[in-house]
């Protein structure tokens, strides 16, 4: 190996681990500001669905009968919704107030509604809510329980027995009924969301320093210097490439330090109802698949960043160009976000796209030796006829020179 | 010795370039046809408006594009066949050159002192003769985005000088600096000559011509018009000073605008 391949990458990374702007940005911003971000998140998710679930919502009751409001008071229900019973005529003031988030619930009984039970008119209960506010919304599902019992009570009255009405129970005795791996059910949580942030992350790990380092040379004037020199110009776009592999897979570490730092905090969001996230321990093939996964993408990043680097005359328009590539990047983790990982196996020799399937099979501890093989491979090959395509770049006069 | 023979430089244009020429044809002629030598001890001076094809001539020198015709030799070696020979031996410097501000000078030296193969004494040696010479010395580990224009392309000359070259290739040296430091490169550019250097510089400016080169090459529209001592150009031109003598090739030659 030629040893100045070696002083090209000491060069490249010595520019940015000593830049204390770009330690910043590039290091030490995606791991803060993904922490701060993901805890504030689901903290504040927690809080909210606390608030919501602990709030004592407003409920008029119109054509109140006696039935229900002494049901209601047996049955405690008046501790979670408080109850008003109001008049017929001011229905459409209360629809008003539930509109304007002051009420949660409407209730209107057909009038005679004990008597018309009683003689098996099937009488009509209506029930108002606003679904776009959350009280509302809690206080429907807490009224809609409340009528199922009220009604097996009124029936239990019209047959002469309660327990008579109970033809079977369900689950008694049963502890657990939701029966699953934990390990599995921990990391489908985390499947939905963290492939895509690791495309993303990745992707401007790359980005934040890919312009500067070849667009910024030819803006500078510095290539020409260098390409006078007598490395070749194989030894100075591979050092480039490599040097900018280094910093793209240490500023993803960054950010996946921050998702793991953020996992406690942030698990309401991201895992299933009554999930322990602590469930999930990956074995030494997850953490080898996931290492090849993210350098085998990191290759394909910096390739295209280099790639478009190389095209652009100054850090500007290489910046410019690398917009829309973010775009389609983000694009790709979304498409995935919310789609079965069981997806046809040719579909995970599509770049970037088979990575986060893959991620997503992996977080899912269903990832297969031939998805690591379609993926990595695909990855490489692109990555790699990139690099050939850089190699030839440097060599063509009119993309180093031209103004 | 730098030969360049018979040398042709084409290029493609683009359709956006077309628009901005405002042309019809796809290609254009940056060089034509065009030869010099350049002798060690000798300051050779390319002198010609903008876009006359100076630039492009340096660069086929120094091996940055291939001619299109015609070939290039330094100091015996083929810059087609042997460019990795060629590159060691030659200094390329353009006055657009702005060195990445964030490393120090002693920094920025080291790294193209490596690139060319040098060992650690060497660059160390050469390092602190460049430095005394250009009086940066107290300034070598400071960030050069500290230091002032000047001391910039001071800077800027060290570090394409850094491997000691046989051939030093300068693309418009004094352009854009400030009078003492216009003074102290073309001092530079007077030492290396003494050296025993190859010099060949590039300018649109009379005055530099006239009074740095030993020898001036005319070139108007991608052609060498003229080569020779400024006497032999006054004489074949009968004039009396260098720019007469410019504007009076540039009036003859047909249907040129720079």
């Amino acid at each position: 190996m030629d040893k100045r391949l070696l002083t090209v990458i000491k060069k490249e990374l010595k520019r940015i681990f000593t830049d204390r702007r770009l330690i910043f940005t590039t290091m030490i911003l995606p791991a803060v500001s993904i922490f701060v971000m993901y805890s504030l998140m689901g903290n504040m998710i927690d809080t909210r669905t606390s608030d919501v679930e602990a709030y004592v919502g407003n409920m008029i009751v119109v054509n109140a009968p006696e039935s229900f409001l002494n049901y209601a008071e047996e049955a405690a229900f008046t501790n979670v919704i408080h109850i008003k019973t109001g008049s017929a005529s001011e229905i459409n003031g209360y629809k008003d107030e539930i509109i304007n988030g002051d009420l949660e619930l409407l209730m209107i009984f057909d009038e005679n509604f004990d008597s018309k039970v009683e003689n098996y008119e099937q009488p009509n209960i209506q029930r108002y809510y606003n679904d776009v506010e959350d009280y509302s919304y809690e206080a429907r599902y807490k009224i809609d329980n409340f009528l199922t019992t009220y009604e097996e009570n009124l029936l239990g009255e019209r047959i002469g027995s309660l327990s008579a009405v109970n033809v079977f129970d369900l689950n008694r005795g049963v502890e657990m009924d939701a029966l699953k791996d934990n390990q599995k059910a921990a990391g489908k949580g985390l499947s939905i969301l963290f492939p895509m942030l690791i495309a993303i992350f990745l992707f401007s790990g790359a980005m934040s320093v890919g312009p500067d380092m070849i667009a910024g040379e030819k803006e500078r004037g510095t290539m020409a210097t260098l390409l006078v020199t007598p490395v070749k110009r194989e030894t100075l776009a591979m050092g480039k490439v490599i040097a900018l592999a280094v910093v793209a897979v240490v500023s993803s570490l960054s950010s996946f330090i921050g998702i793991i730092a953020s996992m406690p905090s942030a698990g309401s969001m991201f895992a299933e109802d009554g999930v322990n996230m602590a469930a999930l321990q990956f074995g030494v093939k997850e953490y080898a698949y996931l290492a090849l996964i993210m350098v085998t993408l990191v290759s394909l990043y910096v390739s295209v960043v280099c790639m478009v680097s190389i095209m652009s005359k100054s850090i500007k328009e290489a910046n410019t160009y690398m917009a829309p590539i973010y775009m389609l990047v983000m694009v790709s983790g979304f498409t995935t976000m919310f789609a079965d990982g069981s997806v046809p196996i040719y579909r995970m020799l599509i770049p970037v796209y088979g990575s986060v399937i893959a991620l997503k099979n992996l977080f899912a501890f269903e990832l297969t030796t031939k998805m690591v093989l379609y993926t990595c491979g695909s990855s490489i090959f692109f990555a790699a006829l990139m690099v050939y395509g850089i190699k030839i770049l440097f060599n063509n006069e009119k993309v180093m020179f031209s103004k | 010795m730098v030969s360049v023979k018979n040398i042709t430089k084409v290029f493609k244009l683009s359709k956006k370039q077309m628009k901005k020429d405002n042309t019809r044809t796809s290609t254009k002629v940056a060089v034509k046809n065009l030869s010099f030598q350049a002798h060690p001890g000798e300051i050779f001076g390319l002198l010609g408006p903008n876009g006359a094809g100076k630039t492009t001539t340096l660069r086929c020198i120094s091996t940055l594009i291939k001619p299109t015709e015609g070939h290039v030799e330094v100091m015996g070696f083929d810059n087609q066949q042997a460019s990795s020979e060629v590159r060691s031996r030659i200094a390329f410097l353009t006055n657009e050159l702005k060195l990445d501000e964030h490393f120090t000078a002693s920094d920025t030296i080291q790294y193209f002192g490596e690139l060319h193969n040098m060992s650690q004494e060497e660059i160390h040696q050469r390092r602190d003769e460049l430095f005394d010479y250009f009086k940066i010395s107290e300034f070598k580990n400071r960030k050069i985005a500290e230091f002032s224009t000047g001391m910039k392309q001071k800077l800027s000359i060290a570090v394409s000088l850094i491997h000691d070259p046989e051939v030093v290739i300068f693309d418009e040296p004094t352009n854009g600096l400030d009078i003492i430091t216009a003074r102290a490169v073309t001092d530079y550019l007077k030492e290396l000559r003494t050296q025993g250097k190859v010099v060949i510089v590039s300018t649109h400016i009379m005055n530099v011509a006239s009074k740095l080169c030993d020898k001036i090459g005319i070139i108007l529209d991608g052609e060498m018009v003229l080569t020779g001592t400024l006497s032999e150009i006054l004489e074949e031109t009968k004039t009396d000073e260098l720019e007469d003598a410019f504007f009076k090739l540039y009036a003859g030659k047909e249907g040129y605008h720079g």
